[in-house]
């Protein structure tokens, strides 16, 4: 019995779902399929015709085949192009700092990064087959794709990629933190490379998008981004979840009609970041979306020390909504001895009936102002709105002996 | 000494008052000896005693870093014993070796001492796995400690489900020592080994410990695993050197061997002092001789131990399930701890305990504050916990392997120490208590793996492709491994390309395969009990329909549990808790067909053969038989698909003539090959360390014409093959009646070419334990359930097995 059916009857007897190959197979290839893949001349039996194959390929997708088993293709985008309502101009005034604390950067020395992969899974077998770069010259956005027509031209792509990174400053990505990086770092280790990414800043947009948008939208995938907030539709785009299949497709039958789709795929991906990028800037700045959580966009003015900005962000949009932020912001103020603004913010959330506030005004007169009686007050209040509150009852104990001692009560 | 550093120091310091303090204690053990004997005897079925050994000591090797000689000083311990001496000029030496000594004989110290000078002078790094994650942190604990004694700077991490992520990183990039376990390694680390290049850049040592437990199934998932990781150090340039320690077994080498596809240098004799040691095997008195029904183990073990503790001996408990653990807790606290205002002397240690609570119970034991610790197997080895003086075992372990752990942590250096084993009801427990000669001389049992079983190495083949791409010409297990990847290729899960695979699924191959079992056809046990729906185990394909059919008693930690349900499809079974005073056993219909014969030896009247085999399996019924009494209380049936296998077997055939020479008809024989199957079965699981059902048995003929099985109303009832005279069979020169044994897995697991190995032993053991049975005409402790009315029939079913045996056994030792 030869190996094949051996396995087969063992996996059968063992309790395998049907002993043939597990589920997580790809479609094999019809009978038709894999008559016009005999036939079809591009297949590659040689190194040579799969030279001339990868040769034909790179021309269908304007680009250059620059290594064995590597195809690159560049495309500029102008600045003036509309990704959805605005122009990629609108990156070159971004306040980019305001996406990451401290990393302040300018729009030359950012790095668009995304892969294709042939799976989600991870670990060393996983491959990036499709690896897309984009960063602004001056003719506008370049975007670089370095595309895998066999394994063997990993090597040469990871090599070629060195220099864009070794360029840069801070790599910019939808989800990279947690997938495209480390996968590359693991594609490099294998290569015995080392990886370039050490130096560089991580803009991983994903999170920029989570915290603004998370509470308006059911899910905050690129796509989801681009459309509710960019305005860009992708028409024909190939899913994402058949990206992997294209590429084994092509392959194991040399059948590359959906190679060009991936391309155009990952090349949408890498225009939206920089897009998304531009715009997350501009809301964190001073921009508005009637989807994005202000209290959000004010934290991170609040955490990125810009407390002016972030009373006008709030000023700009005032209404009950933001009360936590203005407390938020109030509590900054207080934590840096700033008494007068901290205060009034408290007695303007106070008079909108805020208990936290008032909280904070009797702790606040009480303890810097050294003024009991309003202390006395505030804590009055709360306890009518609060009268079972141990600490509101504990404070007034307290208020009024130190009222008393101080002669402000009679003894 | 080395193994207990705390206790060494004062030892050394102390010697003398020591010697003093043991000579009485040793006195002691021997008084209470004395009195068990004189009041006993009846229940004493066999007495040894392991004379003492003088400790083989060895200044520390010379060059021996100098952090590390002041720690160990400041541990207290100023040489080596003769082994740990051994051990450090062999794996400095760069050989593999296998460590085979007994409990608290510093085996630890053989591999920390090298890989702790390693780690010092030459930044050498070191992978411990330990097969359950409790030892992972004891090893830890006990690493940290000589760390900390020598301020050595050390990092021993462990690296294992509970490891918080964010700790993960320091473990891999600055990890001296990782600490981890088999799946972890496989799921976890393999498969992510770029994030570990540093760490396999510098590997230096991999110490297997538990090597006895890597045997079967998951020694052979194992070895595979092995494999994967050599083959991730050779890629980053590294060859480390293997230390294997494993629990005494008859064949370490061979296993270690087995596991890492090389010669491993053997060490084998241990130079730690040893004290003298008594050995009693314990069958509880029959409290009802009609039914046969002896007293429980427990109350045996609570007697015992309070007649040691009132004689002010160190005393240990080993029972089988944290329930009992729980049990004898109650019963022992209840004699000694009644009075709340005086400190405890009995406490409880088992796994579930959270680390902090067995940190001070070891603490507690050391400091010989505590007279009585009742535990499991977790503290069977590793953790320090000083001198005791008697151990006691309420039921066999399982293993002689393990009985002898457990045995060890009784006794030390200059004093006396006794150890009893006590039996359960269990057929196993009752064969070994009536056979001293088990634990005496060398080892009868012998682990053996299989480490090319086609599905097992298939799958590990998946994992190793997913790591690094193969390249033609690579080498990986004993298969062609172009064919395998090739199969893979068809898979659509590898892709060749030039000269080398690579691989290209969306999957993640480790995680769908489990070290425990065989393919993906497990089913899982869930407990619905009052709502809850909780998985309590794992259960083989192979063993399913024999242990989880609807209304099956199965038992997890010796609690039993009813099936409600079982979804064959979707591989679950549902259970509730139950109080049933019945167990099940399927009556299964095996039909039996030898595909080829690989060896063959005997007589021409009988002999015995090994090879490859083709079974039908169907699972008709089961009996409900009542505990104690073995009385059959109900039947039940079952519906389930007919199961086939082709896997490995070993058979002992006897020829018509031969059988009609000794019996008066074939139904007769028939009954006879039988019992003597469910003997043989009891002694190759008992020899070659298996599980029940890892092995299965049937009786038949060789062409699958007619078998033979315990029907549900009458023993012996035979179903041919359709379209078969029964008759013609019964007569005339055709009756090949045969006793099968098989690996209970598809392809089988390499036990079959053991058994064979075995075969002249098995027969003499099963004689063995059916001739001294005390039972009258069979029962379930020697050749299987009986009808009651069998002796009214004027018919022994034990004579009958024993006169099989007979036959089977070879003339010269006859
Ligand atoms: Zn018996």
């Amino acid at each position: 019995m030869n190996l094949k059916r051996r396995i087969t009857l063992l996996r059968t007897q063992s309790g395998h779902a049907d002993g043939a190959p597990s589920a997580a197979a790809p479609p094999q290839p019809s009978f038709k399929e894999r008559v016009e893949q005999l036939r079809r001349p591009e297949n590659p039996r040689t190194p040579m015709a799969a030279c001339e194959r990868d040769t034909a390929l790179a021309q269908r997708l304007n680009g250059r085949l620059v290594a064995d088993g590597l195809i690159e293709v560049d495309d500029v985008f102008p600045l003036a192009h509309a990704h959805g309502h605005r122009p990629l101009a609108r990156l070159l005034d971004a306040p980019l700092g305001t996406l990451a604390p401290g990393g302040a950067s300018d729009p030359e020395g950012l790095l668009l990064v995304d892969t294709e992969t042939t799976g989600l899974a991870g670990g060393t077998g996983t491959i990036a087959f499709l690896l897309g770069l984009g960063r602004i010259e001056r003719a506008g956005l370049r975007v670089r794709q370095l595309f895998l027509t066999r394994f063997s031209g990993e090597g040469a792509l990871l090599a070629r990629a060195l220099e864009w990174f070794q360029a840069a400053n801070t790599i910019v990505s939808f989800n990279g933190k947690c997938f495209d990086l480390p996968l590359l770092a693991t594609r490099y280790r294998l290569h015995r490379m080392q990886a370039p990414f050490q130096p560089l800043g991580h803009l991983d947009l994903l999170h920029a998008t989570r915290r603004l948008f998370s509470k308006s939208w059911a899910d905050c995938r690129l796509r989801t981004a681009e459309e509710r907030f960019l305005g860009f539709i992708r028409t024909d785009d190939l899913p994402g979840h058949l990206v992997p299949v294209a590429w084994s497709a092509f392959l194991r039958t040399g059948d590359l009609r959906s190679i060009p789709a991936v391309l155009e795929h990952n090349r949408w991906d890498i225009v939206s970041l920089a897009a998304l990028a531009a715009e997350l800037a501009h809301l964190y700045g001073s921009a508005t979306h009637p989807e994005a959580d202000l209290v959000a966009v004010a934290r991170q003015k609040i955490a990125s020390g810009r407390l002016q900005e972030a009373a006008e962000h709030l000023n700009g949009h005032g209404g009950r909504l933001t009360t936590p932020a203005w407390q938020l912001l109030a509590n900054e103020y207080r934590r840096q001895g700033r008494h007068a603004q901290a205060m009034a913010i408290w007695e303007a959330l106070a008079a909108r009936g805020s208990n936290e506030a008032m909280e904070d005004l009797a702790k606040h007169h009480e303890h810097v102002r050294k003024d009991y009686a309003r202390a006395l007050d505030y804590t009055r209040a709360l306890l009518e709105q609060a009268p079972g509150e141990a600490r509101h009852g504990q404070r007034q104990a307290r208020l009024m002996a130190k009222a008393r001692r101080a002669g402000l009560l009679p003894k | 000494m080395a193994h207990a550093p705390h206790r060494a120091f004062a030892e050394e310091s102390a010697r003398r008052s020591d010697d003093a303090d043991a000579s009485d204690k040793g006195r002691d053990v021997v008084r209470l000896i004395e009195r068990i004997r004189a009041k006993y005897a009846p229940r004493i079925t066999g007495e040894l005693v392991i004379p003492p050994r003088a400790g083989q000591y060895v200044p520390f090797p010379a060059g021996l870093d100098a952090r590390l000689d002041h720690a160990l000083r400041a541990r207290g311990i100023h040489q080596l014993y003769s082994h740990q001496h051994q051990a450090w000029n062999a794996i400095m030496d760069g050989q593999s070796v296998v460590i085979v000594t007994p409990t608290a004989s510093g085996k630890t110290l053989c591999y920390n001492l090298p890989v702790l000078h390693q780690a010092l002078t030459t930044r050498a790094k070191a992978l411990y796995l330990f097969p359950t994650k409790a030892l992972s942190q004891d090893q830890v604990a006990e690493i940290l400690e000589l760390n900390q004694a020598g301020d050595l700077g050390v990092r021993a991490y462990t690296f294992d489900g509970d490891t918080p992520g964010d700790a993960r990183k320091a473990v891999r990039t600055h990890g001296d020592i990782v600490v981890t376990n088999p799946d972890m390694l496989h799921q976890g680390i393999l498969p992510h080994h770029t994030k570990w290049a540093q760490f396999f850049e510098n590997l230096r040592y991999v110490v297997i410990d538990e090597m006895h437990t890597y045997r079967g199934v998951f020694g052979s998932h194992m070895a595979n695993v092995l494999r994967r990781l050599k083959r991730i150090c050779r890629f980053y340039g590294s060859a480390p050197v293997f230390v294997f320690s494993s629990a005494t077994i008859a064949n370490p080498g061979e296993l270690a061997h087995a596991l890492l596809g090389e010669a491993v240098t053997p060490i084998l004799e241990s130079g730690a002092p040893q004290g003298k040691k008594h050995l009693l095997l314990w069958n509880p008195p029959v409290i009802n001789a009609d039914l046969g029904i002896r007293a429980s183990s427990r109350s045996q073990v609570t007697r015992i131990a309070r007649f040691a503790l009132k004689s002010g001996l160190k005393t240990i408990i080993f029972a089988n399930s944290r329930l009992m653990v729980e049990v004898l807790t109650k019963y022992m606290k209840d004699v000694f701890d009644h009075d709340p205002r005086r400190p405890a002397r009995v406490s409880a240690y088992r796994g579930g305990y959270l680390p902090t609570e067995r940190r001070a119970t070891e603490k507690c034991l050391r400091d010989g504050r505590i007279d009585c610790v009742i535990a499991t197997s977790a503290l069977e080895l590793g953790v320090d916990i000083g001198s005791l003086d008697v151990c006691l075992l309420n039921g066999y372990p399982g293993t002689i392997a393990a009985t002898w752990q457990r045995l060890g942590r009784a006794g030390r250096r200059h004093r006396d120490a006794l150890g009893v084993l006590v039996a359960s009801s269990d057929p196993l427990d009752q064969f070994i208590v009536r056979n001293p000669s088990f634990f005496l001389g060398a080892s009868p049992e012998h682990a053996r793996i299989s480490p090319d079983q086609l599905l097992i190495l298939m799958d590990h083949v998946r994992c190793a492709a997913f790591e690094l791409p193969f390249q033609d010409g690579e080498r990986f297990g004993g298969e062609p491994l172009g064919d395998m990847l090739g199969y893979l290729a068809e898979e659509g899960v590898v892709h060749h390309e030039g000269d080398h695979w690579h691989w290209m699924a969306d999957s993640y191959p480790a995680n769908t395969v489990s070290l425990r079992s065989i393919a993906e056809g497990n089913f899982v046990v869930i407990d619905t009990t009052d709502g809850k729906k909780e998985v309590i185990a794992e259960v083989d394909y192979s063993s399913a329909a024999m242990t989880i059919y609807e209304g099956a008693i199965y038992m997890v930690q010796a609690r039993p549990w009813q099936v409600e349900r079982l979804d064959w499809e979707g591989r679950k079974a549902f259970v509730t808790r139950t109080q049933a005073d019945y167990y099940t056993d399927a009556i299964d219909y095996t039909k039996l067909k030898i595909l080829d014969e690989f060896e063959h030896s005997g007589e021409p009247s009988a002999s015995c053969a090994c090879g490859e085999v083709h079974l039908v399996r169907r699972i008709a019924g089961y009996k409900k038989i009542r505990y104690y009494t073995h009385e059959n209380v109900g039947y039940g049936q079952i519906s389930l698909p007919d199961q086939e296998m082709h896997t490995s077997a070993v058979w002992w055939r006897v020829i018509p003539a031969a059988l009609d020479s000794v019996f008066a008809n074939r139904w007769s024989a028939l009954d006879g090959f039988l019992g003597a199957a469910y003997a043989m079965h009891s002694v190759a699981c008992l020899l070659s360390m298996s599980e029940r059902h890892d092995i299965g048995r049937a009786v038949g003929d060789s062409q699958a014409d007619w078998f033979a099985t315990v029907s549900p109303d009458g023993r012996a009832m035979r179903t041919p093959s359709p379209g078969a005279a029964l008759d013609g069979f019964m007569q005339g020169d055709q009756f090949s009646a045969t006793v099968f044994l098989y690996d209970n897995y598809p392809g089988g697991v390499g036990l079959s070419a053991q058994l064979y190995d075995l075969r002249d032993k098995i027969v003499e053991q099963a004689q063995a334990l059916v001739s001294l049975c005390e039972c009258r005409e069979g029962c379930p402790a020697c050749i299987g359930p009986i009808l009651a009315g069998e002796q009214q029939r004027g018919f022994s079913p034990k004579a009958a097995a024993l006169k099989v045996l007979s036959l089977l056994r070879p003339p010269h030792d006859a």
